[in-house]
């Protein structure tokens, strides 16, 4: 390859470096929906993950009590707690429901 | 239940580190490791000990030593001085990368003037000017 | 080639140490447009990588000796493939092949998470820049693979090593560096989590696909150069505890252990502690494996000449781990768990103790690795440990591990009853037993530690063969259908666990193989002439007369074997010894053959006599060998469905995010 063609391929490179590390800064801020999204937006999104994974291991819990790992009191205490803990994260998104609604409300 | 969780844990890693420093005391497989140099200085006994002695393979009795068969005889040389001893591999498998002036490590005992090194005990270290074998990592 | 080539590695240097500076502002401002900047600069580093790897590649296809590396590891008469897979054949090819590696996972990394861990990623950049700086200046610095041939142009090149002419040694580099590189990807993770404090479950989440593709790699990679020195090296052994053996083994393991002590922290809230550490001396062992097969500090069949690569390696490491430490230490209190461990009888006691018996086989064989430095050190002579010392621990703490794995998956979270145990370990304990009764009756004695492995074996195949069928019969109980469909779609409903599973019976398989092809196989030596036979384990082997094969670079002498069993003819195996002339050098040539139940018929050509008359026949029976390969087909497979994205998880998140849009709508 001769040393212009290689100069001009470097030359290539950089400019391209140099757009994709600029570019953040130059292109009008579109961002993505989710990126408008607001605090407690956020939150909510948090607590149904949380909601989720709650649920997510009462049904592994179903699963190993139907297949015998976990029987009788141990299974009956597991579920109690795994219950408690999902019902806190429900009460949790109902009470930021709540707040949302009220705060819609009075504006 | 049975006994406290945090107490079992700590027996557990005790017994682990028993395990290794119990074999590490009696088993006491470790080799010691010279050079061509420390060979012919004998130290620590290494004049009358098996031992894994490493340097640069010279010359091949017999022809090039990238054809050498077991049982043959070579010349090693030590990489910081110009010491030598031969060596009479007494048999098994010859390394693939085996030639001139690559670097070696046989496992044996040094007897008379000559490094009598055991069966299948070679290992050549791929050279550093070419690729080597396992490249990579 | 070479300007351009030095040339983008300099830009790459340049954009890795924009994104290192950048990055962390970015994190402290909440400047998202900086972050977003520091991002692309990793992509353009990785672009900038790419253009120097297609420099190098051209290269070598042009035969281009005025570069060093070309005209060091090819030759005009090598094949093309070989030609092109010499980039990692020489110690600055294979630094450009890690730049690569990481440059591409890190690319990956960007490009998944431009909407996702805002709080983490710039930090993730800041981490993932700072190793890409490291290897960048590395390749432009101190080992620069666009250097000139020293002493001018050669007409021809220097060829490759034969024993690297081989498709496994091929694939092996690339998959194994594919395994180091991407630790690099979790570390980063955990690094933000410390700095940001969101030390809770997000950041396992967000890299638990990444340790499966990296512990994936580093196992198959390892298999794959096994293999390798099984067929091509040919001493009728597949692992001889070399340090660049045990240098893909460290980090492998310390990966087995992060893989599954995150299930608890993501479970129970708890070993938030160890598995920082854990993810840490994973991505650190990583890394020394780098150095010790650059620095020539220990003997080794593999070790790269000494150069200042190995200095600066050493320095970053110890970076590496002060940060990590620091790091550590100032989120303790962040890192208490939200539990206890209630009882030694739970599933989380069980990862605790396979934590530490997998850190404990990481370190014993870091210690044999390092002995001879420490000793050294310490008394001034150099002493090594061999395999006695290897074999050792590795079956005093994996026969534990593998109790561990049969007893793993079946115990409950938090407390198991004892009754409930008994009733669901009673029949593969039994079945255990009862193997452990047959397999003593039928000699296996000889070995204890052989017979105890694979009577765990049995047990842990009973265990995991129980967990499939219970669970497709409750699948049945529920949706009905027939016995394959329930099963299919108990994978496919639980992918996680049933892959892991499948991961389990792999690693039995794989002892399975280990064991009886180590405990059990048969050597024999003899020196035949034609006519003569040899007897192996129930085998004859007659040597017929010599025979001669003809190739591309290299003429081949051939000992003809007949081998019969039992007075039948079984094959013809002809070992040889081929002479490539270019290279003036001898490489045996083994032949193997493999009955059904993989144990292999093993012959070397040892020697042809003086006169040309007689051979040395070494001739090893490697009972059921061929299990390890087919192990790592299994544990691809189990992995692959383990990492497989699942549709519903994906619906799922969409769902939350989609709720919230409409409100803000």
């Amino acid at each position: 390859m001769s040393s212009a063609a290689a100069a001009i391929a470097v030359a290539l490179l950089v400019g391209a470096a140099v757009v994709a590390v600029a570019w953040p800064f130059l292109s009008p801020d579109r961002g993505r929906p989710e990126d408008r999204l607001s605090e407690a937006d956020r939150t909510r999104i948090d607590l149904l993950e949380r909601r989720d994974a709650a649920y997510a291991a009462l049904r592994d819990l179903e699963q190993d009590h139907r297949t015998g790992k976990v029987t009788g009191e141990d299974y009956t205490a597991e579920r109690e707690e795994l219950r408690r803990e999902a019902a806190a994260v429900l009460r949790m998104l109902d009470d930021l429901d709540s707040k949302h609604d009220t705060a819609h409300r009075e504006a | 239940m049975i006994a406290r969780p945090r107490l079992v844990i700590a027996l557990a890693v005790a017994s682990l580190l028993a395990v290794f420093l119990v074999y590490t005391a009696v088993a006491g497989s470790s080799t010691l490791l010279v050079s061509v140099a420390q060979l012919h200085d004998g130290k620590d006994g290494a004049k009358t000990r098996t031992v894994q002695l490493t340097g640069m393979a010279v010359s091949c009795q017999g022809g090039p030593c990238g054809e050498a068969q077991a049982p043959f005889t070579f010349t090693l040389r030590d990489e910081g001085s110009n010491l030598t001893v031969p060596v009479r591999y007494t048999g098994g498998g010859v390394p693939d990368a085996f030639k001139e002036n690559r670097r070696v490590i046989v496992t044996g005992k040094l007897e008379g003037g000559t490094f009598v090194a055991e069966r299948d005990s070679l290992v050549t270290k791929c050279p550093s000017k070419y690729s080597s074998g396992g490249s990579g990592s | 080639m070479a300007t351009v080539g030095s040339a983008s590695l300099l830009v790459a240097f340049a954009l890795a140490v924009y994104a290192t500076l950048a990055a962390p502002f970015a994190g402290l401002r909440r400047d998202r447009r900086l972050t977003a900047s520091a991002a692309n600069a990793v992509i353009a580093s990785f672009a900038a990588t790419l253009v120097a790897a297609a420099a190098l590649l051209i290269a070598l296809a042009r035969h281009d000796f005025s570069i060093g590396i070309v005209a060091d590891t090819t030759s005009r008469s090598l094949p093309t493939g070989y030609v092109l897979s010499a980039f990692w054949a020489s110690q600055p090819g294979s630094l450009l092949l890690w730049l690569t590696v990481l440059g591409g996972a890190s690319t990956v990394v960007m490009l998944t998470n431009r909407h996702r861990n805002r709080e983490l990623m710039p930090w993730v950049t800041a981490v993932l820049g700072g190793i890409m700086v490291f290897f960048s200046a590395m390749a432009a610095f101190v080992s620069p693979p666009f250097a000139s041939t020293a002493g001018g142009t050669p007409a021809n090149g220097f060829g490759l090593d034969p024993s690297l002419q081989n498709p496994y040694m091929v694939a092996h580099p690339p998959t194994l560096y594919m395994g180091y590189v991407s630790l690099a990807v979790p570390f980063a993770f955990a690094m933000a989590a410390l700095v940001t404090g969101r030390t809770d479950a997000r950041w396992l989440v967000a890299v638990r696909r990444w340790t499966l593709f990296s512990w994936t790699c580093l196992g198959v990679g390892m298999l794959l150069g096994a293999h390798w020195a099984y067929v091509e090296i040919g001493w009728g052994g597949y692992w001889a505890w070399d340090p660049v053996e045990n240098a893909a083994l460290m980090p492998w393991l310390a990966a087995t252990a992060f893989l599954h002590s995150v299930m608890v922290q993501e479970k129970k809230g708890m070993l938030k502690v160890w598995n920082m550490v854990l993810v840490s001396i994973a991505f650190s062992l990583s890394l020394l494996g780098t150095f010790l097969t650059r620095s020539g500090v220990v003997n080794s069949i593999h070790a790269f000449v000494q150069s200042d690569v190995g200095i600066y390696l050493l320095g970053f490491i110890a970076v590496v781990i002060v940060l990590a430490t620091a790091l550590i230490i100032w989120r303790l209190p962040l890192l208490r768990s939200e539990h206890r461990l209630e009882s030694i009888v739970s599933r989380e006691a069980t990862f605790l103790f396979n934590n530490l018996l997998l850190l404990a086989l990481a370190f014993t064989i870091l210690w044999g690795v390092l002995f001879p430095v420490l000793s050294e050190a310490v008394r001034d002579v150099r002493s090594t440990v061999s395999t006695p010392y290897y074999n050792f621990f590795l079956v005093a703490f994996g026969l534990p591990l593998l109790l561990l794995i049969g007893v793993g998956p079946l115990i409950a979270w938090r407390r198991a009853s004892l009754g409930s145990l008994a009733k669901t370990f009673r029949w593969p304990a039994m079945s255990a037993l009862a193997a452990a009764a047959l397999l003593a009756l039928l000699g296996l004695g000889s070995s204890p530690a052989g017979l105890a492995a694979i009577s765990l074996c049995v047990f842990v195949t009973i265990t995991i063969g129980l967990e499939f069928a219970r669970g497709t019969a409750a699948r049945r109980a529920i949706s009905g259908g027939s016995w394959p469909g329930a099963l299919v779609a108990l994978i496919g409903r639980n992918r996680r666990r049933y892959g892991g599973y499948i991961v389990h019976l792999a690693i039995v398989l794989l002892v399975l193989g280990v064991t009886a092809s180590g405990a059990y196989s048969t050597v024999r030596e003899a020196t035949l002439s034609p006519g003569d036979s040899m007897g192996v384990d129930g085998y004859t082997l007659t040597f017929l007369g010599f025979g001669k094969e003809t190739g591309p670079n290299s003429t081949t002498t051939l000992a003809r074997l007949d081998v019969s069993k039992g007075g039948s003819h079984v094959t013809t195996l002809s070992p040889g010894r081929r002479f490539y002339p270019v290279e003036g050098r001898v490489t045996n040539e083994v032949a193997i053959r493999t009955s059904v139940t993989g144990t292999d018929l093993y012959t070397i050509l040892q020697a042809i006599s003086a006169d040309g008359r007689s051979v040395q026949i070494k001739t090893l029976v490697n009972p059921m060998v061929g299990l390890i390969w087919l192990a790592g087909a299994v544990f691809l497979l189990g992995a692959l469905i383990t990492i497989w994205p699942d549709p519903r998880e994906a619906r799922q998140i969409a769902r939350r995010y989609a709720a919230a849009l409409a409100r803000e709508a």
